[in-house]
């Protein structure tokens, strides 16, 4: 019994430090911080409660009593922060926030929730080894042997908090529900080891929890608009939202006014940074002729990006693959926000592959690659902003084939600049001076095109090739002021696999610093 | 305020466009879509121009969302002009678009209608409009700003708590 109470307890201690992320993630993002101040959290709490569990274990005659409690109280907290955290989070947030506001208070926010609600139980549980340790010691097995066994035997439990939340609990069990369910085996555990079976009652109080309501759908929901779907993957909290006119957004994680993909109704042009990501087609065509242009989406989400690089490539063949790392996500896009039927027939969508690795194996020769991946919200992942990554597109594309990358930059126009150099700067190597920046009118985005082996052409070359109907917005994109070229005149070192600080310059400039 | 909320998403749409009033006595028809924006644009006549013509080509970059081009043209109109109404109502719908600059505007809209009090009807409206979406946005960010101040003690609180159970816990576990 005490070693099965070892590899409970370590295997809750895992379970919370996972899950706890994807409890904090609708409320505070899952960005780089909220990640690294949950393992922090959840490591000084294992090595404060060994500690205390040591000192317990010193002064306690009856261990394994006293792991029973600790075990049961462990458990009731886990089963409390189930049902507290979401109505703290959402007493402690703004209303209305935008992305832009809210690096600061997503920071606070989620160390606090963090510290409270998932600190207590994974100190609690940390204490319990150390007791069990001394419970197991006798004369025939030394302190060493019954430390190794506990050690062990709690190593293993880990290894299935960690395994079982992200391939069993998020996608088949639910967050809630595994939280619920860690806490009632715990209580059980602990009335075992009290020796009072009867006492295995209590566990029926976190299966309590499990009439909370649910508030993650509805967080931070923009005025007007309604939740069509809610779902959990082992990346991140998803919804797809409808506003009255019939628009759709699928957000992930916190959502605030932001999207992954946006469907408008009636219109092949959704707006925004998708309209102008679809000038990757125009400006890799240009000046060159393909029987059936190949155009690969990295970080596909719904394909928002599609309708518009189709319309803009008119009755020119073309065929699309779509990466896109979440397998929920094209689901949720397929269900939701369905391409035409047309586009749907000739894009090949790839879910649950990284979209680096996956580009390696496609064909050279691809006309447009355009890279559209987030990671927590903001970030772009650091291996697809590296000087090696763009060899790796370079080496794809074909002669005038173009890199096209969307790139959110928020805060003050000059700390935007110097990230958009420093973008530049790690292409330059790969695309010499074929590079050029659009910034998105009217928002926080830019796109930044970079062409194999030929120059950019001049936009009023570009302008004649794109279809009656492109919105004027796409044009003003286009226009000098909202232009950056070339590569910058001052020596930046470029983002590398190796040296890579692409996420705390982003925080940064998210911060405004 | 219900009508500020609406254009609240409706920023976040790009659905400004919709709001500028086109200045008194525009005669040209504005492009419609990129092509015609973008040959619009190069074939614009070079310096001097007439009032008239500055403010039709401010509106058109305003329209397009061209936020450096209409705040060219709104320098070369006020050099011309100096405190014509649509060179400032127009960077006040500018300033309008991202939340750095809508303080700015704020001030920017409301010295245009104590200016220009006697101004067009549609001038009136979208100046008025651009007023009232920044004054919500900006009341809504400085109430953002204010929780978010009186939150800075929420973590050495949290920790204490936390700390303080942690505490009882190992001291009465034996």
């Amino acid at each position: 019994m005490t070693l099965l109470a070892a590899g409970l307890a370590g295997m809750a201690v895992l379970t919370l430090e996972i899950l706890g992320v994807h409890m904090l993630a609708p409320w505070f993002g899952t960005s780089a911080l909220v990640w690294s101040q949950q393992i922090g959290i959840v490591l000084l709490a294992i090595a404060l409660g060994g500690w205390a569990g040591g000192r317990a274990a010193k002064r306690g005659a009856r261990p394994r009593r006293a792991a029973g409690v600790l075990l049961i109280a462990g458990a009731l907290l886990t089963a409390a922060a189930v049902v507290l955290l979401p109505v703290f989070s959402r007493w402690l947030l703004p209303e209305g926030m935008t992305l832009e506001e809210a690096a600061e208070v997503f920071t606070l926010g989620s160390f606090s929730a963090a510290t409270l609600f998932f600190a207590p139980p994974v100190f609690l549980l940390s204490m319990v080894a150390p007791l069990l340790v001394q419970a197991r010691a006798s004369d025939t097995r030394p302190a060493g042997q019954a430390a190794g066994q506990v050690s062990a035997v709690g190593t293993f439990g880990s290894l299935v908090g960690v395994f079982g939340s992200t391939f069993v609990a998020i996608p088949f069990v639910g967050v809630q529900a595994t939280l619920v369910g860690t806490a009632a085996v715990l209580a059980v555990a602990g009335a075992m080891l009290l020796g009072r079976p009867a006492a295995a009652a209590v566990a029926l109080l976190p299966a309590a929890a499990l009439a909370a309501p649910d508030h993650a759908g509805a967080a931070h929901l923009p005025e007007g608009a309604e939740v069509l779907e809610v779902a959990e993957s082992p990346y991140q909290h998803l919804r797809v939202i409808e506003f009255a006119d019939g628009e759709r957004w699928l957000q992930m994680n916190e959502g605030l006014d932001s999207y992954q993909s946006r469907q408008v109704p009636g219109s092949d042009w959704p707006g925004g940074y998708y309209d102008v990501l679809a000038l990757a087609p125009a400006y890799a065509l240009h000046g060159r002729e393909v029987e059936e242009a190949r155009l690969w989406f990295l970080g596909f989400g719904a394909g928002s990006v599609l309708p518009p690089c189709a319309a803009i490539l008119g009755r020119q063949p073309w065929r699309a693959v779509g990466v896109e790392l979440d397998p929920e996500v094209v689901r949720l896009g397929r269900r939701w926000m369905p391409l035409p039927e047309e586009v749907e027939e000739r894009t090949r969508v790839v879910s649950g592959a990284d979209a680096r690795s996956f580009l390696r194996a496609a064909e050279p020769g691809v006309d447009a690659i355009v890279v559209d991946a987030y990671a927590r919200q903001f970030e772009i992942p650091p291996h697809l902003v590296t000087r090696e990554f763009f060899a790796e597109a370079h080496d794809r594309l074909a002669d005038g084939g173009v890199l096209a990358l969307n790139v959110g930059l928020g805060g003050e126009a000059q700390a935007a600049r110097a990230f958009l150099d420093r973008l530049r700067a790690t292409l330059e190597p790969s695309f010499g001076e074929h590079v050029r920046a659009h910034r998105v009118p009217r928002s926080r985005n830019w796109v930044v095109f970079a062409r194999r082996g030929r120059p950019l052409p001049p936009a009023q070359a570009l302008g004649t090739a794109l279809p009656a109907g492109t919105p004027l917005e796409v044009g003003a994109a286009l226009l000098p002021g909202q232009t950056l070229a070339g590569t910058p005149r001052r020596a930046l070192s470029p983002f590398t696999d190796d040296r890579n600080p692409v996420t705390v310059a982003q925080a940064l400039q998210w911060w405004g610093r | 305020m219900k009508r500020a909320r609406r254009m609240r998403r409706a920023a976040a749409a790009a659905a400004f466009a919709a709001l500028a009033a086109a200045p008194a006595g525009a005669q040209e028809a504005w492009p419609q879509d990129a092509p015609s924006l973008l040959a619009w644009h190069a074939r614009r006549e070079p310096p001097p121009l007439p009032a008239e013509q500055l403010a039709q080509r401010c509106f058109v970059y305003v329209k397009a969302g061209a936020a450096a081009e209409a705040r060219a043209a709104a320098d070369a109109l006020d050099e011309l002009a100096p405190g014509h109404p649509d060179a400032a109502r127009f960077r006040v719908e500018v300033d309008a678009w991202l939340p750095v600059t809508r303080r700015r505007g704020l001030q920017r809209a409301r010295a245009w209608l104590e200016r220009h009090a006697g101004a067009g009807a549609a001038e009136t409206r979208h100046v008025r409009q651009l007023r009232d979406f920044l004054a919500a946005e900006l009341r809504r960010r400085a109430r953002v700003e204010e929780q978010v101040a009186e939150l800075r003690w929420l973590p050495w609180a949290c920790m204490a708590a936390a700390g303080s159970a942690m505490l009882l816990a190992a001291r009465t576990i034996r």
